[in-house]
């Protein structure tokens, strides 16, 4: 059996929090922004344009030699129209996914915990200039699917 | 047995028992485990595979460094590159005890967490998570260095707990 991935299942969970869709948030990416289409221009804008939106990536992950349960770091980028805005987002996010307890997703994923684990203050992109704040998150999960 | 109505002089004598804290001793252990610490974030930075690989040429990560605290104080450095000059960066916060600050930089941040134009590419990470449940032995083997504790001692409480 592969080792399970909870990245998903954490983006999924930011995605759908009410306190992120009422910020408002809707978009919510996995790995990279979403790139321009013929109806949206994408979320990485260029001043004056800037739309929030988070991208999840996951930093790394280690196995318990034991037991079937891995720590996952994951890094959400909470990008705002300002710094506090970015700042504020962040503290929205952190709220969805801190000190939560264990949950089960449909598909398996086993999630037994997941915390805030620091960020570093809003900064800016280098390439738009886009102001963002940077949260770790911490996930301790199962490296198998629980059906 | 019905309990004796006298404390027996051994208590007595334990209860009197003045407790002196050994600043000595703390101190020395504060210091092995800055040490310890310390070698833990050099093996980090030494180990990750920063994409720093010649003939991409200028502007990429190129140097890494961990910088150590004891109580606020800067007690070492550390540098991967030509330049020893390693610096705290501004959003760390130093507290009482003991802090580590290892990692790479500029670009390195970069690299590790993406734009908006590119993905992240982590280096760093990985290299953390596989080290940090090895902390207790850096830890260790920087107290058997300070004499904190014996090799002997040391050897005896793996023995105990076992592999």
């Amino acid at each position: 059996m592969s080792l399970v991935d909870p990245t998903g299942r954490i983006l999924t969970e930011i995605r759908d929090d009410a306190a992120v869709i009422a910020f408002p948030c809707t978009r919510v990416r996995p790995g990279e922004p979403a790139g321009k289409t013929a109806t949206d221009a994408g979320d990485a804008r260029g001043p004056g344009e800037y739309v929030r939106f988070i991208v999840i990536s996951r930093l790394g992950h280690a196995r318990l030699k034991r037991a079937p349960i891995q720590e996952v770091r994951l890094l959400a980028k909470c990008y705002g129209t300002t710094k506090q805005d970015a700042a504020a987002l962040a503290g929205v996010v952190s709220d969805a996914i801190h000190a939560k307890g264990h949950r089960i997703s449909p598909s398996g994923v086993a999630i037994f915990g997941s915390f805030d684990d620091g960020g570093s203050g809003a900064d800016t992109d280098p390439v738009t200039s886009q102001p963002h704040e940077d949260i770790v998150i911490q996930v301790g999960a199962s490296t198998e699917l629980i059906t | 047995m019905p309990s004796p109505k006298v404390a027996s002089p051994k208590l007595l004598a334990r209860r009197a028992a003045k407790v002196v804290l050994n600043h000595a001793a703390l101190d020395a252990i504060t210091r092995a485990t800055a040490d310890g610490l310390f070698e833990l974030a050099k093996a980090i930075v030494d180990g990750a595979d920063a994409p720093d690989a010649t003939p991409f040429g200028e502007g990429l990560v190129d140097q890494g460094g961990v910088i150590a605290y004891v109580d606020r104080k800067l007690v070492a450095t550390y540098s991967t590159g030509a330049d020893p000059t390693v610096s705290k960066p501004r959003a760390a916060r130093l507290g009482p005890g003991v802090v580590i600050i290892g990692g790479y930089g500029f670009p390195g941040r970069l690299q590790e967490s993406g734009t908006v134009h590119q993905p992240a590419r982590p280096f760093l990470t990985p290299k953390l998570m596989a080290d940090l449940p090895e902390a207790e032995g850096f830890v260790k083997a920087a107290c058997i260095k300070h004499g904190v504790i014996s090799s002997r001692r040391a050897a005896a409480r793996a023995a105990e707990v076992g592999p």
